[in-house]
C-alpha cells in the first residue's frame, strides 16, 4: 500500500525527533522500556491527530504529546529515580563509549536526579534539548517570561550542586 | 579548554547521546508504518457514511456558519414581529420577514388582496401604539408612518382591484372573526332548537360581516384622523393637491367640524 503524505510527515518527524522524544521520556520515567514505549505512542498519537488538522509546530507538539503520555504513566506507577537506573546498570549510549563520555554521563544523571521534578523538566528541556525559553512555554503552556525565570532560578540550583 | 572550567550546565550536552540504539530506532519505525497502515486499512474498511465533502474543514465551517445564520436570523425575525416604526429591529420586520411571508404566504389573487389588507391594518395598528407615546413619534418618524400607510393602503387597493372585490377580504374576515366569537354560542343553541333555512343564515352573516366591517373601518378612519392622514376619500371631496402642508390641515380641520356638526 502507498504511504500518504502525512506518513512521511510523521516518518520524517520521527528521523528527526525521536531521540529526543526518547529521552525526554527516559529522565522522566526513569525507565528505558518505558521511554521506548512512550516514544512509539507519541508518533502513532501525533499521526492520529494529524488526520483531523495540521500540526503548526510539530516539535512541541509531540512534547506535548510526551509528557501527557508520562502523566498517564505516572498515574498507572510508581516510577524509578535516575539514582536507581544508574545503579541497575542503565545504559545510556549505544555502542562503544568512552569511558571518560560514560562518566560524564553518569555525572549529569546524577545531579539532575538531586534537582526536583519541575527543574529537571526545564533545565534538560534547555540544556539537553536546546529548546529556547519560547519553545519551552509552548510546550509547558506558560509565558516566555515565565520560563524564563523559572529557568533562572533552576540553574541557580543546579549550579549549586556542583560548589 | 578543560571540561571543568565550562559552566556545569554544559556538561548536560552529553546526556544527548541518550538515545535509541540504531536496532530500535528501525524496530519503532517499522511498527510506527505497520501501525499507520493497519489504521489506514480499518479506516478504508469502513466508509463514513457521510460523502467525502462533508469532511472538508471548509465545507463544515459552512455549515455552522448557515446554522448560526438561521438561528440568529429566526430569532431576530422572531423578535421583529413586535417591533414598532423606530425600533432597531423594525426594518427586519417590514423589510425582510413581510416580503418573505409575501413570497410564501400570497399566490392566489385573492390571497394576496388578503395579505395586503392585512399588512395595512398591521401598519395602522402600529401607528396607534406609537400615538400613546408622543416623545418617540416625533415629525420625521411620523411622516414616515403616513408615507408607509399611504404605500401600503396603495397597495392592499391595487391587490384587491385586482382580486375584483371590493373591500379587503382580511378586514372582513378580522371583523367577522371578532363578531362571531362574540355571538358563536347563542348561534349554536339556535341551530340546536331548529334548522336553520340557509338563506336566513347567510343573510345574518352577511349583515353581521357589514356591521364589524363599519367597526373596523371606523376603527382605521380614527386612527387615520388621529396621525393626520388624508384619505382617497378627503383628497376626491377636496378637489385639489394639496399644496402646502399647513392648508391641508386646515382643510382637514374645516371637514372634520362640518362632519362633527351634521
Amino acid at each position: 500500500m502507498k504511504d500518504g503524505p502525512l506518513d512521511k510527515e510523521l516518518l520524517a518527524a520521527y528521523d528527526a525527533y525521536a531521540d529526543a522524544i526518547f529521552r525526554h521520556c527516559c529522565f522522566k520515567t526513569g525507565e528505558r522500556e518505558a521511554a521506548r514505549d512512550m516514544t512509539q505512542d507519541v508518533f502513532l498519537r501525533a499521526w492520529t491527530s494529524m488526520q483531523r488538522q495540521p500540526i503548526r509546530n510539530m516539535r512541541a507538539f509531540l512534547y506535548r504529546i510526551a509528557d501527557n503520555l508520562v502523566i498517564d504513566w505516572y498515574r498507572r506507577r510508581k516510577p524509578e529515580s535516575l539514582d536507581a537506573l544508574m545503579d541497575e546498570g542503565f545504559e545510556p549510549t549505544e555502542g562503544k563509549n568512552r569511558i571518560e563520555e560514560e562518566a560524564e554521563v553518569a555525572l549529569a544523571l546524577a545531579k539532575l536526579a538531586k534537582l526536583d521534578e519541575r527543574d529537571r523538566e526545564i533545565i534538560t528541556l534547555r540544556f539537553v534539548e536546546g529548546f529556547s525559553p519560547r519553545e519551552i512555554g509552548e510546550i509547558l503552556g506558560q509565558h516566555e517570561n515565565t520560563i524564563s525565570v523559572r529557568l533562572y532560578r533552576a540553574l541557580k540550583r543546579f549550579r549549586a550542586l556542583f560548589q | 579548554m578543560k571540561p571543568m572550567q565550562q559552566p556545569p550546565e554544559h556538561r548536560l550536552a552529553s546526556l544527548r547521546s541518550v538515545r535509541l540504539s540504531s536496532a530500535e530506532r528501525e524496530a519503532l519505525r517499522s511498527l510506527l508504518l505497520a501501525k499507520m497502515r493497519e489504521a489506514r486499512v480499518l479506516r478504508e474498511a469502513i466508509p463514513s457514511p457521510w460523502p467525502p465533502f462533508f469532511h472538508a474543514k471548509r465545507f463544515q465551517a459552512a455549515l455552522l456558519l448557515g446554522v448560526i445564520i438561521v438561528s440568529y436570523g429566526s430569532s431576530a425575525a422572531l423578535a421583529a414581529e413586535g417591533a414598532l416604526p423606530g425600533d432597531v429591529l423594525y426594518p427586519v420586520k417590514t423589510r425582510v420577514v413581510e416580503p418573505l411571508a409575501r413570497l410564501v404566504a400570497a399566490r392566489t389573487p385573492t390571497a394576496k388582496a388578503d395579505f395586503e389588507a392585512t399588512l395595512l391594518d398591521r401598519r395602522l395598528r402600529e401607528a396607534e401604539a406609537l400615538l400613546d407615546d408622543e416623545e418617540t413619534l416625533d415629525a420625521p418618524l411620523r411622516e414616515a408612518v403616513r408615507e408607509r400607510i399611504r404605500a401600503q393602503s396603495a397597495r392592499a387597493e391595487e391587490t384587491e382591484r385586482r382580486a375584483g372585490g371590493e373591500l379587503p377580504p382580511s378586514v372582513l374576515r378580522s371583523a367577522t372573526s371578532t363578531t362571531v366569537t362574540a355571538t358563536s354560542s347563542p348561534a349554536r343553541l339556535e341551530d340546536d332548537r331548529r334548522p336553520e333555512r340557509d338563506s336566513d343564515k347567510r343573510e345574518r352573516d352577511k349583515r353581521r360581516t357589514e356591521r364589524a366591517v363599519r367597526d373596523v373601518l371606523k376603527e382605521h378612519k380614527r386612527i387615520l384622523e388621529k396621525l393626520e392622514i388624508r384619505t382617497d376619500d378627503d383628497d376626491k371631496k377636496d378637489g385639489n393637491d394639496g399644496d402646502g402642508a399647513d392648508d391641508e390641515k386646515n382643510e382637514r380641520r374645516k371637514k372634520q367640524s362640518d362632519r362633527d356638526d351634521n
